[in-house]
């Protein structure tokens, strides 16, 4: 370790230790806002020596994908240091980077999208991966256009690296061809034919000539094989995954007509994330067997399809951020073929993004003739009532109970043994600590 | 209401490239409240290159947009101006918000300070924040305005959405026919500065409010689709009353968060 790192390391990990005994939350940003001001080059003066430096970013997918990875990294006695979920931003890469020796071979980051460009200068990262670009907390990170547009910039200024992208997001196949990187690898997942597109997808119009894409298939949103008539279309697949199926909770998929992977997941955004994590693993040239091994038992990670257990209850969570999210959590709980006890909570923090207009581009439509019983809570709950009334749920039957206390003491009192709950990010936080206290 | 089935053709223009911030929500509100009175509401989806019939339509729907978006419509807006003013002129009911609001105006002036014509059916004017002020500035958060609208009756006078736009809009102040939907209560509205928000003329109203606009203001949506009914069926019409307590709870929301 130099001197530049030294002292903010030891100051860095003091504080670490100092909160972690008092508030285990904060302990995770706080002394990566302070080694930042001690030295702005914090990050870069500590990954750059690390030979593997990896960065997964995206809207939706990413903590997912970085669980898997870490699995299979953790599994294999590999020497790495990851960040924790929901640490995603430059002060949180900052903190986890304290921790960083001579040992460590593996940097594995999941980084925000409005934080990347701040943390690849820094990182310089060997392995870059894209899940997917979707509308996403319009308040927060601006349009989808502007956002592809800076990673562009940021992608044509970094030196050499490998690509891992999503050859089925029009949108990052133009950012595959735009971004001036030789080294870029491709994944797809085998749409359906009758797949139509969403009200609400968003790169549905060719990057480059702006007209309306064509697609052939579409797995969801505006996720398939489109081309244009300038000539713009899905690029040569490295990767794909021709057939995926659910049996007993489990998902099974096969990559390449060659390898089968079980994991114990549903959604079709899950066959993405997995092949995501399969695909970097692989460039990083883990053993093929190894990977399939060490994602069989994978575990979810926090809110996604997470399962809480409480007073005999399980509760099955899935977190909801943004349109496409949404919808995917709704097509998964169809997939589920019963009728549900839910609850749906939705805060307006900073981290859920204050506007809720996007709960109008989600298909409440879909999601009513599967409810059993329906509990509404959070901050905006009334917004959340609205929009369930006006995708034709009975009104009487819309439960709202704003407090939060109140709603999971009702939600809890529910029949069904099976609970599932749909929570936005800062909703979650809130429930899990009643949760806790019950405990 | 009477016995005779009323049917009322609505326009969605461009559903594919302006429905940036939950706009579907204000087209599911009326298809709902419609359909609740049992009003028959025929929609047709208008994209760019696409006729715009300006005898066929008693309400036209339009939201927001990206930027880029914002291109293509601007010159298919052109294409159909004659059509749309025509329209505008029998009295058809126009919701507009915030990109293509900007485009019913005179003109808009990006950030990268190119200049976009509108159709000019509205005496307003955008500019980017940046080119004004020479900062760029989204205004963006929660707003409530008070609706000034002369002939608005209702208990309830209030407006509220969110807001996220960086064109700051400016009313022709000596406009004759445009004059703003709202006054601002809390939030930034046209621009910032003069506490107008949105923009009308005859039954044309465009608005910077989304979050999204109709479902959280009930009475300004029956106050639109009366309109639209009273103009196609030029009769008096008294709506049927819904129950609109959980919206109203959604609007005081807002309301209390001043």
């Amino acid at each position: 370790m130099s001197f530049k790192t030294l002292i903010p390391t030891l100051i860095g990990q003091t504080i670490s230790k100092l909160l972690l005994f008092r508030n285990k939350s904060r302990g995770e940003t706080l002394p990566g806002l302070i080694v930042l001001k001690i030295n702005k080059n914090f990050i870069k003066d500590t990954n750059q020596s690390v030979p593997h430096r990896i960065i997964i970013s995206g809207t939706n997918g990413k903590t997912t994908t970085t669980a898997m990875v870490t699995k299979v990294l953790r599994d294999k006695g590999i020497s790495f240091i990851t960040n924790p979920s929901g640490s995603n931003l430059t002060r949180g890469i900052a903190a986890a980077s304290l921790n960083i020796s001579n040992k460590i071979t593996h940097l594995l980051w999941e980084v925000d999208e409005a934080a990347l460009t701040e943390v690849c200068q820094q990182v310089q990262p060997t392995h870059l991966v894209f899940t997917n670009l979707f509308r996403d907390q319009l308040d927060r990170y601006g349009e989808t256009d502007t956002i592809l547009h800076n990673w562009i910039i940021l992608l044509k200024k970094l030196p050499k690296l490998q690509l891992i992208l999503n050859a089925d997001d029009p949108s990052l196949v133009y950012l595959g061809q735009q971004a001036n990187q030789h080294n870029v690898i491709y994944f797809s997942v085998r749409g359906n034919p009758n797949n139509k597109l969403d009200d609400s997808s968003d790169s549905i119009f060719c990057p480059h000539c702006r007209k309306p894409l064509v697609y052939k298939t579409i797995t969801f949103s505006h996720l398939g094989q489109f081309s244009c008539s300038c000539g713009f279309q899905s690029p040569k697949l490295n990767f794909i995954i021709n057939s995926f199926n659910y049996r007993d909770k489990y998902l099974q998929i096969n990559i390449n007509n060659l390898s089968n992977m079980t994991l114990p997941l549903i959604g079709t955004y899950n066959v993405y994330n997995s092949l995501a994590a399969y695909v970097l693993l692989n460039t990083l040239n883990f053993n093929n067997l190894d990977i399939l091994t060490y994602l069989k038992d994978f575990q979810p990670a926090f809110g996604r399809q997470e399962i809480m257990r409480i007073k005999n209850k399980n509760i099955l969570t899935i977190l909801v951020k943004n349109p496409t999210g949404f919808n995917q959590a709704i097509e998964t709980l169809i997939q589920l073929n019963k009728k549900l006890t839910l609850m749906i909570a939705i805060n307006d923090k900073t981290a859920d993004g204050k506007d809720v207009s996007w709960l109008w581009d989600v298909d409440f439509e879909k999601l009513t003739p599967i409810i059993d019983k329906l509990i509404i809570s959070g901050d905006r709950a009334d917004d959340m009532a609205v929009r369930i009334k006006y995708a034709d749920f009975p009104n009487p039957k819309i439960q709202v109970i704003n407090d939060k206390i109140k709603a999971l003491e009702t939600f809890l009192h529910c029949d069904d043994k099976n609970l599932y709950l749909l929570p936005t990010y800062t909703a979650l936080w809130e429930i899990r600590k009643l949760i806790k206290n019950y405990e | 209401m009477n016995k005779k089935q009323l049917i009322l053709h609505l326009a969605y223009l461009y559903p594919k490239s302006m429905n940036i911030y939950g706009d579907r929500g204000n087209l599911i509100t009326l298809i709902k409240r419609y359909q609740w009175r049992n009003i028959n509401l025929i929609i047709d989806e208008i994209e760019v290159g696409d006729n715009f019939n300006p005898t066929k339509y008693d309400f036209v729907f339009a939201g927001g947009g990206q930027d880029i978006h914002q291109l293509r419509i601007a010159e298919d807006l052109q294409n159909k101006k004659t059509a749309i003013i025509e329209s505008v002129n029998r009295g058809t009911v126009f919701l507009l918000i915030c990109g293509t609001y900007q485009l019913f105006g005179h003109y808009f002036i990006t950030s990268t300070n190119n200049k976009i014509a509108g159709i000019g059916v509205l005496d307003i004017t955008t500019i980017a924040s940046k080119i004004k002020t020479g900062k760029t500035k989204r205004m963006i958060g929660n707003i409530t305005t008070e609706i000034v609208i002369p002939n608005f009756k209702s208990e309830i006078t209030t407006l509220v959405g969110f807001e996220n736009h960086s064109g700051m809009t400016f009313i022709n102040k000596d406009s004759s026919t445009t004059y703003p939907l709202g006054r601002v209560i809390k939030g930034f509205g046209n621009n910032g500065h003069d506490k107008t928000e949105g923009a009308c003329y005859k039954n044309v109203f465009g608005t910077y409010l989304h979050g999204s606009l109709l479902p959280k203001n009930p009475h300004f949506t029956d106050f639109l689709i009366k309109k639209a009914l009273e103009n196609k069926y030029k009769s008096s019409i008294k709506l049927v009353d819904l129950n609109d307590i959980l919206e109203y709870k959604a609007h005081q929301f807002i309301l209390n968060h001043r």
